[in-house]
């Protein structure tokens, strides 16, 4: 923390009179987000030489670098885009006073470390004057990393200047609300406050995969391999979050199905060496290749209360090279809700799904839900989906 | 506690009890008629179910399913046509594989369910179009008959739901020879409005190598129309691939995708095309 004062020569009493006191108020409510450096103007003039060519009066001001609720008087100067600041003596002078705070938006639930909604932030700037003027304020939202969310330059005539930037907030991190005011085309300064935000995020996946290295085909003709299906997975806001809670994803993908001839390509525990490393298309040995499509797989969240919200995945996938449509598709619709009421907050997974293969639901990396194929066969993937899963668990934020 | 675990013990016996009797209710009684929309419902369930082990089937359960297959409760009749598809597929591999399970109920000696899934093919339901289709070619020759391969192309034409039109191209591709107008359709199919039916397209372009396919597969390729879609991407690249010699002309084409490719496993398929083609032509 920094803070100065300058002195100059006392001012006159009637000098004291007509100075005009401004107050410009920055106040951060949730948080914001977005990028684009405001550059730093080439004749742009500091707080302290602007107060300085103000005149003989004493002048107070206070500098504080990163203290949330506290002023920021910023040194390095503001910026008004596309003009020039100028350091032409105005008639009559404000003194600069910038006093800034921040309200963080609700957290949920309460305790320590525990991450917060994002939300919509609101940046608001404003500066009063006894006397008419031309009063302008820049406003801005930087993020976390220093790139600008959003800015706008505000102007009017008159006695008071407020200005309002809405941001949403996407990122943990430490967001900045900065404002820089001209009064009567004189650059005063620029105040600014700063506040944390961790955002309440869930990563939620869902896979299907075969256990087994290879498989049998129904048909018998031919063996397909093992490994994971489908892969899909979501990021989920918290419940309270002030818009869509569904924040990244579905993102959807397909595990490769090779399928080789029996006959020509069977081998100890699958296939052999030689037809596991033939590429080529066709007979002999390995006979094809394809990725299922992804078009019937989606995610759906909705937010069920302030303290409750919940993620739908359903997926319907055939085997690319043996299509028998629903027969031999894996089906799965799965609703994973959040439940952060109270300070035990708990997920539950509520769904069905075909009896074939393995299913595995993990919530921020752990698995909250499996199921292992068993005995069933692929015979189990046709509808409808005779397994029903029903389990719930506690959330843990570390 | 003890007599609430009992007493559940008990429910469930007799709600197994209770389904058993339904699942040969309907054969002894002649209908389905008898039992309300949701006991139709818990019937054809726990047939559909048990058709997953069809060696057990019986065949007064498949009477069952051959009156469900038009009941007017559309989740009764889909349940039927799930399962009546799944035994017509087991029984089509005892045609192909004299190992196999021999189904004591088998759909293709129900002349009865043949013309229901003849009918079925233009149902107002897409699952009962699909699962017809299935039927059908299940309980057909190995390779489909000229009828029903010149149904089906007059039905891709027709079909609104890309999820039966994909249906169609997969089984035009899996039991045909290939002919000529399975070709047409092959080549005109990879320009469908659907992603899952361009992607099958390929697949079976793949097979039959119909020249017209190659020069389709590549300036869809080229012209980035496919790039929304890896799955459809990579398919398409694996046909190209399939061509072989044909195809050795669009190397550095493909060599151009696989800079910009964004894809893994695309560019993962187009390494491999690469050496194929690449070995093709030493």
């Amino acid at each position: 923390m920094t803070r100065f004062w300058m002195s100059r020569r006392a001012p006159s009493l009637s000098l004291r009179l007509i100075w005009i006191i401004f107050s410009i108020c920055i106040s951060a409510e949730g948080s914001a987000s977005d990028s684009k450096t405001i550059s730093k103007p080439d004749d742009s003039t500091s707080v302290s030489d602007n107060l300085a060519h103000t005149g003989p009066q004493t002048i107070q001001s206070s500098v504080r670098f990163g203290v949330k609720g506290e002023s920021t008087l910023d040194r390095a100067g503001g910026v008004r885009p596309a003009r020039s600041p100028t350091t032409r003596r105005q008639q009559p002078r404000p003194s600069g006073r910038f006093f800034t705070q921040t309200a963080l938006p609700l957290a949920v639930p309460a305790g320590p470390n525990i991450p917060i909604e994002p939300s919509d932030t609101t940046c608001t700037a404003w500066a009063q004057s006894p006397l008419p003027a031309a009063l302008e304020l820049f406003v801005r939202l930087l993020s976390p990393s220093g790139t600008q969310l959003n800015a706008q330059m505000f102007t009017t005539w008159g006695y008071d200047i407020q200005a309002e930037l809405t941001t949403p907030v996407n990122f943990t991190g430490t967001y900045r609300c900065e404002a820089s005011f001209w009064f009567n085309n004189e650059f005063i300064g620029t105040s600014s406050n700063q506040f944390n935000v961790n955002i309440l995020l869930f990563t939620i996946s869902i896979e299907t995969y075969i256990p087994e290295a290879f498989l049998l085909s129904p048909g018998l003709n031919y063996i397909y391999d093992g490994g994971t299906k489908t892969f899909q997975y979501a990021d989920l806001l918290g419940p309270r979050a002030t818009r869509d809670l569904l924040y990244n994803g579905p993102h959807n993908s397909t595990g490769l199905t090779i399928e080789w001839d029996t006959v020509t390509s069977a081998g100890p525990g699958g296939v052999t060496q030689e037809a596991f490393d033939d590429w080529v298309w066709g007979h002999p040995m390995k006979l094809r290749l394809a990725h299922a499509p992804t078009s019937s797989m989606r995610c759906n969240a909705q937010k069920v209360n302030a303290d409750v919200g919940s993620l739908y995945c359903t997926g319907d996938i055939s085997n690319p090279l043996w299509d028998w449509g629903p027969l031999n598709s894996i089906g799965y619709e799965f609703t994973i809700t959040l439940n952060l009421n109270g300070s035990s907050p708990f997920y539950t997974v509520i769904g069905n799904h075909d009896g074939f293969p393995n299913y595995r639901i993990t919530l921020d990396g752990r698995e909250i839900y499996f199921y292992d194929h068993g005995s069933q066969t692929v015979l189990s993937l046709g509808w409808p989906w005779e397994q029903h899963a029903s389990t719930l668990g506690p959330i843990n934020y570390d | 506690m003890i007599s609430l675990f009992f007493s559940l013990m008990l429910t469930t016996g007799i709600a197994h009890a209770t389904l058993h009797e339904l699942q040969s209710a309907p054969s002894a009684t002649g209908g389905l008629a008898t039992l309300d929309v949701a006991g139709k419902r818990a019937l054809l369930r726990s047939l559909a179910i048990e058709a997953n082990q069809p060696a057990n089937f019986r065949p007064d359960q498949l009477i069952t399913l051959e009156q469900a297959l038009t009941d007017d409760d559309m989740e009764t009749k889909r349940l039927a046509f799930a399962s009546v598809s799944k035994l017509a597929m087991v029984g089509s591999v005892a045609k192909k594989s004299p190992n196999s399970v021999v189904l004591a109920a088998d759909p293709a000696k129900r002349p009865a369910i043949l013309r229901i899934a003849l009918q079925g093919l233009s149902d107002s339901d897409p699952y009962v179009r699909i699962a017809s289709l299935n039927i059908l070619v299940a309980v057909g020759p190995l390779q489909m008959s000229d009828e029903l391969r010149a149904a089906l192309i007059t039905r891709y034409s027709i079909e609104p739901e890309p999820s039966v039109r994909r249906q169609i191209v997969a089984r035009l591709g899996d039991h045909t020879n290939g002919g000529l107008d399975v070709q047409e359709l092959l080549v005109a199919a990879l320009d469908d409005a659907s992603a899952e039916v361009r992607q099958q397209a390929a697949i079976a372009t793949a097979t039959f190598r119909p020249a017209a396919a190659l020069s389709r597969l590549v300036e869809r390729l080229e012209s980035d129309k496919e790039l929304d879609n890896d799955a459809t991407r990579h398919s398409f690249v694996v046909a190209v691939s399939a061509f072989g010699r044909d195809a050795i002309r669009y190397l550095p084409l493909l060599r151009q995708l696989r800079i910009k490719e964004g894809s893994e496993i695309v560019r993962h398929e187009l390494d491999r095309a690469i050496k194929i083609l690449d070995d093709f032509e030493r």
